[in-house]
C-alpha cells in the first residue's frame, strides 16, 4: 500500500515535470517572453505577486466571493435536492431548471449579470449559478441512493419524519455532497474568475488577470493563473480533509 | 391459555401480481411466548411478518390484533445505520420513548446483555457479522414493543455463533416475556426455541399444523427424545413424501 502510494507520488511529480518541460520547450520555440515566457521567468513573477501588497486583497476578494456564492448554492441545493430526491413531482419541476442552468454557457450568464448587477456581485451570482446545479444533482443522487430498507426500519420503530430527514437522509447524502462540492468548486473558481475578468471589480484575481492581459504582461497573467489554480487545489484539499473528518464511518 | 388473549390475524389475503401468497389466511399467536413459523422457502413467511409490521398492505384483512401495537423487527439483514455507533444505533429507536437518563440506562443495559460493552463506540463497518446481528437484536429488545418479529435472524450464520445468538435471544425473552414471532426454515431451531410452532404449507400459505411445547427450556442443549419426535412430525408435514 505504502509502496503504491509512493509510486503514485512519483507519477504525479513526473506529470508536473512533464508539463513544465512542454512549457519550456514551447517558450523556446516561440522565443519571446511577450508570447510565452519560460517557467523560470513566471516563477519570479509568481514570487513577486505573492509578496506584493495587491495579492492578499485580490485573493481574499476572490475567495470571499467564491465562499459567499458557495454557501448560498450549498444551502439552496441541500434543501431543494432533498425535496426533489424524495418527491417525484418536485424532481420533475426542478429538472428542467437544472438542465437549463447546466447547459447554458457561463458566458451568457456573465453577460446578463453584467447588465443586471454591480461589478462586485457579478462573480457572486456566477458562483451561485455554476455551483448550485452541480451540488443539487449530487444531493438528489444521494437521496435516491438512500437505503430504502433503513427507511422501512425507521418506519417500524415509529421514528419522526424530521429525524428521518436529519439522521437518515442527511448522513446518507454527505458523501455525495462532498463529491458535489469538490466538482462545484472546480467549475466555480473558473467561472468566478471569468466573471471578475469581465466585470472588473476593484479587487480580484480575474481583475489582475485582465490587467496583465491589457498590458501584455504574459508572465504576470500566467502567474495569477497559477495562483488561481493553487487556490482551487487548496480548497479541493480542504474539502477532502473535511470529508475524512466527517465521514468517519467509512 | 384463554383464546381471547391470542393475537389474531384473520382472513388475510395478499397477492403480488399473479402470485397468490396468502389467501384468506388466519393465525393466532400466543402472547408472551416464542411463536415459531416454519414453512418451505417462498411460502410467504416474510410477507406475513411484513403484514403484521404494516410494511406491506394487505389486499384483504379481517381481524388484526397487531394494529396500533408497538412492534420491533429483527430483519434478515442488520439494517444498522452505518454512520452511527453501536450505542447511537440503539439510541436512534429510543428517543421518542425514554427521557435522557432512562434512555442511557436502557442502552447500557442492552449493550451489556449482548456483551458488546467494549464495542459500544464502534461503527457497524468495524463489527463482525455476529456483532452486527447482536446490535440488531439489542435494538429490537431495547425498544418498548409488545411484539418482536424475527425474520430468519440467524440465516447464514455459522453454527457456534448461531448457538450463542440463540442463547442471547432466549435470555432477552426471559427478561421480559414479550411476544416473539419468529420465522425460520430450520426445524431444529424452531424446536429448540419455540413455545408454539406453526407449520405452513407452500403458496398460498395456510397453517397445516401447530405444536405447543410451553415448557421449552430454550437452546444450548441437544434435542430430547420427545423433541426429536416432534422434529420428525414437523418434517413429515413439511415433506410429506419423506
Amino acid at each position: 500500500m505504502k509502496t503504491s502510494f509512493t509510486r503514485n507520488k512519483y507519477f504525479t511529480a513526473g506529470s508536473v515535470v512533464f508539463m513544465l518541460a512542454v512549457w519550456k520547450v514551447l517558450s523556446m520555440i516561440m522565443k519571446s517572453s511577450y508570447l510565452l515566457p519560460p517557467p523560470e521567468e513566471v516563477a519570479i513573477d509568481l514570487y513577486t505577486i505573492i509578496f506584493s501588497e495587491d495579492f492578499i486583497y485580490a485573493v481574499s476578494a476572490t475567495v470571499a466571493r467564491g465562499l459567499f456564492g458557495f454557501i448560498i448554492a450549498l444551502v439552496v441545493a441541500i434543501i431543494t435536492g432533498i425535496f426533489a430526491g424524495t418527491s417525484p413531482n418536485v424532481f420533475s419541476f426542478l429538472k428542467p431548471i437544472l438542465v437549463v442552468l447546466r447547459s447554458t454557457p457561463v458566458i451568457a450568464f456573465i453577460l446578463l449579470a453584467l447588465i443586471w448587477f454591480s461589478n462586485q456581485w457579478v462573480p457572486v451570482f456566477i458562483a451561485i449559478i455554476t455551483m448550485y446545479p452541480v451540488i443539487c444533482l449530487n444531493v438528489i443522487e444521494g437521496v435516491k441512493e438512500v437505503d430504502k430498507r433503513l427507511i422501512e426500519m425507521a418506519g417500524i420503530y415509529r421514528i419522526e419524519k424530521s429525524r428521518i430527514y436529519r439522521e437518515l437522509y442527511v448522513p446518507s447524502i454527505i458523501p455525495f455532497l462532498f463529491s458535489g462540492m469538490s466538482t462545484a468548486f472546480g467549475f466555480g473558481w473558473k467561472a468566478i474568475i471569468i466573471g471578475e475578468v469581465l466585470s472588473q471589480p476593484k479587487f480580484g484575481i480575474g481583475t489582475r488577470i485582465e490587467y496583465a492581459h491589457a498590458y501584455l504582461l504574459v508572465g504576470n497573467l500566467i502567474a495569477w493563473t497559477i495562483a488561481a489554480v493553487l487556490i482551487s487545489y487548496f480548497f479541493d484539499k480542504i474539502i477532502g480533509l473535511f470529508e475524512r473528518k466527517i465521514v468517519r464511518w467509512k | 391459555m384463554e383464546i381471547n388473549k391470542y393475537l389474531k390475524l384473520e382472513h388475510v389475503s395478499k397477492s403480488f401480481g399473479e402470485l397468490n401468497v396468502l389467501n384468506n389466511f388466519s393465525v393466532e399467536f400466543v402472547p408472551g411466548r416464542l411463536n415459531c413459523i416454519l414453512g418451505p422457502s417462498g411460502c410467504g413467511k416474510t410477507t406475513l411478518l411484513n403484514l403484521i409490521a404494516g410494511i406491506t398492505a394487505p389486499d384483504q384483512m379481517g381481524t388484526n390484533n397487531f394494529e396500533n401495537r408497538k412492534i420491533s423487527y429483527i430483519f434478515q439483514d442488520d439494517r444498522l445505520l452505518p454512520w452511527k455507533t453501536v450505542k447511537d444505533n440503539i439510541r436512534f429507536v429510543l428517543h421518542m420513548h425514554f427521557n435522557g437518563e432512562e434512555m442511557e440506562n436502557a442502552i447500557a443495559r442492552y449493550i451489556k446483555l449482548i456483551e458488546l460493552e467494549n464495542f459500544k463506540d464502534y461503527y457497524p463497518l468495524q463489527l463482525s457479522g455476529g456483532m452486527k446481528r447482536r446490535v440488531s437484536i439489542a435494538r429490537a429488545f431495547s425498544y418498548p414493543s409488545e411484539v418482536v418479529l424475527l425474520d430468519e435472524p440467524f440465516k447464514g450464520i455459522d453454527i457456534s455463533l448461531k448457538q450463542s445468538l440463540m442463547l442471547s435471544l432466549r435470555m432477552l425473552w426471559e427478561n421480559e416475556h414479550r411476544t416473539l414471532i419468529y420465522v425460520t426454515h430450520d426445524i431444529d431451531e424452531a424446536v429448540l426455541m419455540g413455545h408454539r410452532i406453526y407449520v405452513l404449507s407452500s403458496r398460498p400459505a395456510r397453517v397445516i399444523g401447530h405444536f405447543d411445547q410451553f415448557e421449552n427450556s430454550g437452546p444450548g442443549r441437544a434435542l430430547s427424545p420427545s423433541e426429536n419426535e416432534l422434529k420428525e412430525k414437523i418434517r413429515r408435514l413439511l415433506i410429506p413424501d419423506s
